[in-house]
């Protein structure tokens, strides 16, 4: 077996992370290459070593038993943000509101803009209803757009 | 099917205290280990809508527990280096073997260090340590044989200083 394919099978099975039938099959071959056991030996010593090193006994462990208090501590974070999102929001609300004001373009409407033209267009119908009507090859679209430019202008104008 | 706070309650029993151990070590004091395991599982609940699809929760853990530490450790920058807190606070040994083992631990580069201790102390697989430091699976197989290498060589020099 080539030296560090070896080696990198050593580690593994040193550090406790070889697949078992790979290991029966190393063990296999260690028993008849004594250097290689030895090897093997060595480097299961600094990991035995090593793992005696960075683990510590005897320290002291005081946890809380429960975390619901986290849970509320979460519920209340979320709570507050919410609130802190609905603060802001009135506010820029606000100064949006109050910054309009002061332009003076502030358009209070109880109907969306798109309904009133439509009111309008038909209120301004019946002048060019009987045009219309005397051309009926026109289509309906027709004769709202010919309505609506009918409600664009004056109606004094259109008297005359 | 249980609830987040059912699953949150279980991961709590099983692993806050290994999670402290592991903090523990890595701070100046007990208390600041212990509010850094509350963020930890306070990190966990926030998160509570992804515990369905966490593939391994320890591993999971030890990422949000490692993270919280360095965001800790990013504030105080006075602060010792973890190693040196743990291998100065760590008793005395009658064994030179040892002595010399901890010194070989703390000169180790920190990837290679970080790396040999989940494996060792935290017993985390080579799959849980890939995912807890998200490096591919090879790169913490080469970091752990690299780290036992350079160990062994400490040993053998020292060996051959003392012969």
């Amino acid at each position: 077996m080539k030296f560090d394919v070896l080696e990198r099978l050593l580690m593994d099975r040193a550090l406790g992370h070889l697949d078992p039938d790979v290991e029966a099959l190393l063990v296999d071959y260690l028993a008849n290459d004594p250097t290689a056991a030895d090897q093997a030996q060595e480097l299961q010593n600094v990991v035995d070593g090593a793992t005696e090193a960075v683990r510590r006994t005897g320290l002291a462990i005081e946890l809380p038993s429960e975390i619901h208090r986290l849970m509320w501590r979460h519920r209340a974070e979320q709570a507050l943000a919410l609130a802190a999102s609905f603060v802001v929001g009135v506010g820029i609300t606000a100064l949006v509101f109050r910054a309009n004001l002061r332009s003076g373009n502030v358009a209070i409407s109880s109907v969306p803009a798109q309904a009133n033209q439509s009111v309008v267009s038909a209120a301004w119908l019946a002048p060019v209803k009987g045009k219309v009507e005397s051309l009926p090859f026109w289509s309906n679209q027709r004769v709202y757009l010919l309505a609506s430019v009918a409600g664009q202008s004056p109606p004094t104008a259109r008297a005359n | 099917m249980q609830s987040a706070s059912d699953v949150i309650d279980r991961l709590y029993g099983q692993h806050a205290n290994e999670l402290y151990g592991y903090l523990a070590r890595r701070c100046p004091d007990a208390a600041t280990a212990g509010d850094l395991v509350q963020e930890t599982f306070l990190q966990v609940v926030r998160q509570s809508d992804q515990l369905a699809k966490v593939a391994m929760p320890r591993a999971w853990l030890f990422a949000i527990a490692r993270n919280m530490l360095a965001r800790h450790y990013r504030r105080r920058r006075d602060l010792p280096t973890a190693a040196e807190l743990w291998y100065a606070s760590a008793p005395e040994s009658k064994d030179d073997r040892l002595a010399v083992m901890r010194e070989a631990i703390i000169n180790l580069p920190a990837e290679l260090r970080d790396t040999l201790e989940l494996r060792l102390e935290q017993e985390l697989s080579y799959e849980e340590i890939a995912h807890v430091l998200d490096i591919p699976i090879g790169t913490v197989r080469s970091r752990l044989h690299n780290a036992v290498r350079h160990l062994r060589d400490t040993l053998r020099n020292q060996e051959e200083k003392t012969q």
